[in-house]
């Protein structure tokens, strides 16, 4: 497989991002990016397709003109309150009369765990090896060892299926093919984390404007993943309800003037909204503006450190939490966040690329970065790697595959 | 019937009643009180003259047991008497606490009853607290919708609201009473709107289009200041009365109605503060009516009282008053009585009014529901945060 482009695709609900790389000189090179705002998209799902497409045509133009490429298949990232993860054990008996663990055990080790704990309407996106046990002991590498049983640990992050089909035809109609499907915090994750935090525990969180995604990694595995149907939109809707403004000025409000932080200089502060087409323009007091956000934030950040508490993570991590998103933008959420999680916590940088880096420089790139990441890092192990670092989708979605390019 | 006694405030079961009994006390100018029960200790209870005991022929004098359905059999069993009890009245207020049997079924039985004879029908509800039990508050739901229904406007207190306001430490004797003060003082405040004669008259007709014209829902605030700054501070006190959730309810309300009353030292400039303050909270459109009364027992004080409706339809031309065929002969009419639309109003949705909410961006999204609480509702909201104190 030589210089075909990999193509990372995220329709989100504020912003569709198309990122383009190719290995070159054996590293993964950004060669172009193509944005546009979304369309059609609300809390991550697909409201309206006519809407999302022509917003999806947008961004593959644009990939396609800055990266120079035709694009026919991409990767893409999902999310959305309908996201679950959870650890499921597989456990499989060793018939062979020698005892011996092969590869055909470990499959099926790795089957039984992905099976299992999905719903009806559910799908499992992501089968994340957490440990063996070779009867009972914890082992690293069960190949060729001696036992009765084995047992795979794995974190299965499962998508609700309707919302994935959806969006999946709305790339398939732009007309672009879907090769694989990703959770996008997990995809954070990859675009921000460095070794050393993956290794000391870390949770990262992924700020959309319709959904906030999450993967927490501890005790050297990804040990827990997550989304709310909560996001930026959130925090624009409070405003509009609070100050009595239009959708549309909360949304220029939060962005020119918002913060997630009260302070005593912001009630001295009033923040004005310059007149604009029918909207004759407001000056508002500071401190309701940012009570109204920090409301919205702190309850967020709450929720999601229920979840990583109740998963036994938060005394984990090390490196702490690590912000993405268009969300980690808000003034002060770092700061929030430090309060609320009781640890260190950053914004994150994307990290880990080649190429013309300086296009997807800010947190809001992290999830389409980490993406590219995985697909180049899904590409190289596809051929003959047993450790797959992730599933390509069961039957429902096993029709995905390359069918060639049709434009 | 005389100017006091076209006006009616009626307490209804045993709730409405124990009310009834914190408002009458020590008012001295008092419109004409009557109680409404079917257990005759509470009844006495109100220690208001004019009672009314349900049952008819089954008169058991005991409780409806918290069935509402029973509680609305024995007001029908009544009915004579509370007919002649509400007719001929401008005005009928009925205060009453839901969730139990007799408030909750008599109350819009004879809410329907004083509409259709033509007076004014507005309601105070309390509503229980969390720890009444679901029961309860299912029968107060149920009530609730009724109410809406047969009453030209309800005004809501939620007892879960007003306990939160002074804290979980108080004794429940002492809360129940506060909480009863707190609507008496609602009541007595929209009293003063209508009753006072003032410079600047705002009088039963205009409340009664502003109500016509509105959802069903009426919001009230009250309060009051002293000393210099009492302007302002009146005005900051209304807007942090429970019923106005933190000012949101001036935000969003379409029609206002605020009454100032003062002693004889009342000053032309601090009505204009009034009113500015007032108007600097309000949405630029909304119809805003300000009244102004002088009383000499608030000498030295300045009280402020709003009636807001949120959703204002559009006025119509108002109806020609037809002449009155069971009119009382020669009898003055101060308060005026044209017929009235019989505009059957449907609540059009069955939740508590003060949950009623507009989703914004997620209208037709669906929810974003966590352990029971939905997370679209603005978060500033459900923790009742209060911008305008901030």
């Amino acid at each position: 497989m030589a210089n075909e482009p990999l193509v990372a695709l995220e329709v989100g609900t504020t912003r569709i991002r198309a990122l383009v790389g190719e290995l070159r000189e054996g590293m993964l090179a950004v060669i172009g990016l193509g944005e546009s705002e979304s369309a059609g998209i609300r809390k991550s799902d697909v409201v309206d397709m006519d809407h999302a497409v022509t917003a999806l045509r947008t961004a593959m133009e644009a990939a396609e003109e800055r990266s120079n490429v035709t694009i026919y298949a991409v990767h893409l990232a999902v999310s959305g309150g309908h996201v679950r993860a959870e650890v499921n054990r597989g456990t499989v008996h060793v018939t062979r009369k020698d005892g011996e663990i092969t590869e055909k055990e470990i499959e099926a080790a790795r089957e039984a765990a992905r099976s299992g704990t999905v719903g009806p309407d559910e799908e499992p996106v992501h089968t994340l090896h957490q440990r063996f046990y070779v009867d009972g002991v914890a082992v690293m590498d069960p190949l060729h060892m001696t036992g009765n049983r084995l047992e795979e640990d794995a974190l299965i992050i499962r998508t609700g299926i309707n919302p994935v089909v959806n969006l999946i035809k709305v790339v398939e109609t732009s007309p672009v093919d879907v090769e694989d499907v990703a959770f996008s915090g997990l995809c954070a994750g990859y675009g921000v984390l460095t070794p050393e935090q993956k290794y000391n525990g870390a949770l990262v969180i992924d700020l959309g404007g319709g959904t906030t995604s999450y993967v927490v990694y501890a005790d050297q595995m990804i040990a827990h993943a997550g989304a709310f149907g909560v996001g930026g939109d959130h925090v624009t809707n409070d405003i509009a309800f609070a100050l009595n403004l239009p959708q549309a000025q909360a949304e220029r409000l939060k962005r020119r003037h918002g913060a997630a932080v009260v302070t005593q200089e912001t009630r001295k502060l009033t923040a004005t909204l310059p007149p604009e087409g029918g909207f004759a323009g407001r000056t508002v007091r500071k401190v309701e503006l940012d009570v109204v956000i920090n409301a919205r934030m702190d309850e967020l950040f709450r929720l999601i450190r229920l979840e990583v508490e109740r998963q036994g993570c938060l005394v984990k991590l090390g490196a702490g939490v690590v912000l993405t998103g268009g969300g980690a933008r808000l003034g002060g959420v770092a700061d929030l966040a430090r309060s609320v999680f009781g640890l260190p916590c950053s914004v994150g940088e994307p990290s880990g690329l080649s190429g013309v880096t300086s296009i997807v420089r800010g947190p809001e790139y992290a999830a389409v970065v980490g993406l590219l990441k995985y697909a180049y890092q899904n590409q190289k192990q596809s051929s003959g790697g047993r450790l797959r670092p992730s599933d390509l989708l069961g039957t429902l979605f096993g029709g995905i595959r390359r069918r060639g390019g049709r434009r | 019937m005389s100017d006091g006694q076209r006006i009616l405030l009626c307490g209804v079961g045993g709730g409405g009643c124990a009310m009834l009994g914190s408002i009458a006390a020590g008012w001295d100018h008092a419109p004409d009180c009557a109680a409404v029960h079917s257990d005759v200790a509470e009844l006495s209870a109100a220690g208001v003259e004019r009672t009314v005991l349900l049952g008819g022929t089954v008169r058991l004098g005991v409780s409806a047991g918290g069935d509402a359905e029973r509680g609305q059999r024995l007001a029908e069993a009544s009915e004579t008497e509370l007919r002649a009890l509400v007719e001929g009245r401008d005005l009928v207020i009925l205060v009453v606490a839901l969730g139990g049997g007799t408030g909750s079924g008599a109350a819009p039985f004879l809410a329907r009853m004083a509409r259709q004879s033509g007076a004014l029908t507005l309601c105070f509800c309390a509503t229980p607290l969390r720890f009444e039990g679901l029961q309860r508050q299912a029968n107060a739901d149920q009530a609730l919708h009724a109410l809406r229904a047969a009453a030209d406007a309800v005004v809501v207190f939620p007892n879960e609201r007003l306990a939160e306001w002074f804290g979980g430490r108080t004794a429940v004797a002492e809360a129940f009473e506060r909480i009863n003060q707190i609507i008496g003082r609602h009541v007595r405040a929209v009293w003063n709107v209508l009753r006072h004669p003032g410079l600047l008259r705002t009088d039963l007709m205009d409340l009664r289009r502003m109500i016509e014209r509105g959802s069903g829902v009426l919001s009230v605030g009250y309060g009051e200041g002293e000393g210099d700054q009492r302007a302002e501070q009146a005005v900051e006190a209304l807007v942090a009365s429970p019923l106005l959730e933190g000012g949101m309810v001036l935000a969003v309300s379409g029609g206002l109605l605020a009454c100032i009353v003062g002693g004889p030292d009342l000053r032309l400039d601090e009505m204009e503060r009034v009113a500015e303050a007032l108007r600097g909270r309000m949405r630029p459109d909304a119809e805003f009516q300000l009244g102004a009364a002088i009383s000499p027992a608030y000498a030295g004080r300045l009280a402020v009282t709003l009636l807001a409706v949120e959703h204002l339809a559009p006025a119509e031309a108002a109806p020609a008053p037809e002449p009155e065929a069971a009119a009382p002969a020669g009898g003055p009419r101060p308060l005026g009585r044209p017929s009235r639309p019989r505009r059957p109003r449907t609540p059009q949705q069955p939740e508590l009014p003060l949950q009623e909410l507009q989703r914004g961006r997620f209208t037709n999204v669906t929810p974003t529901l966590y352990e029971g609480e939905d997370l679209d509702t603005p978060t500033f909201r459900r923790r009742k945060i209060d911008l305008a104190a901030l």
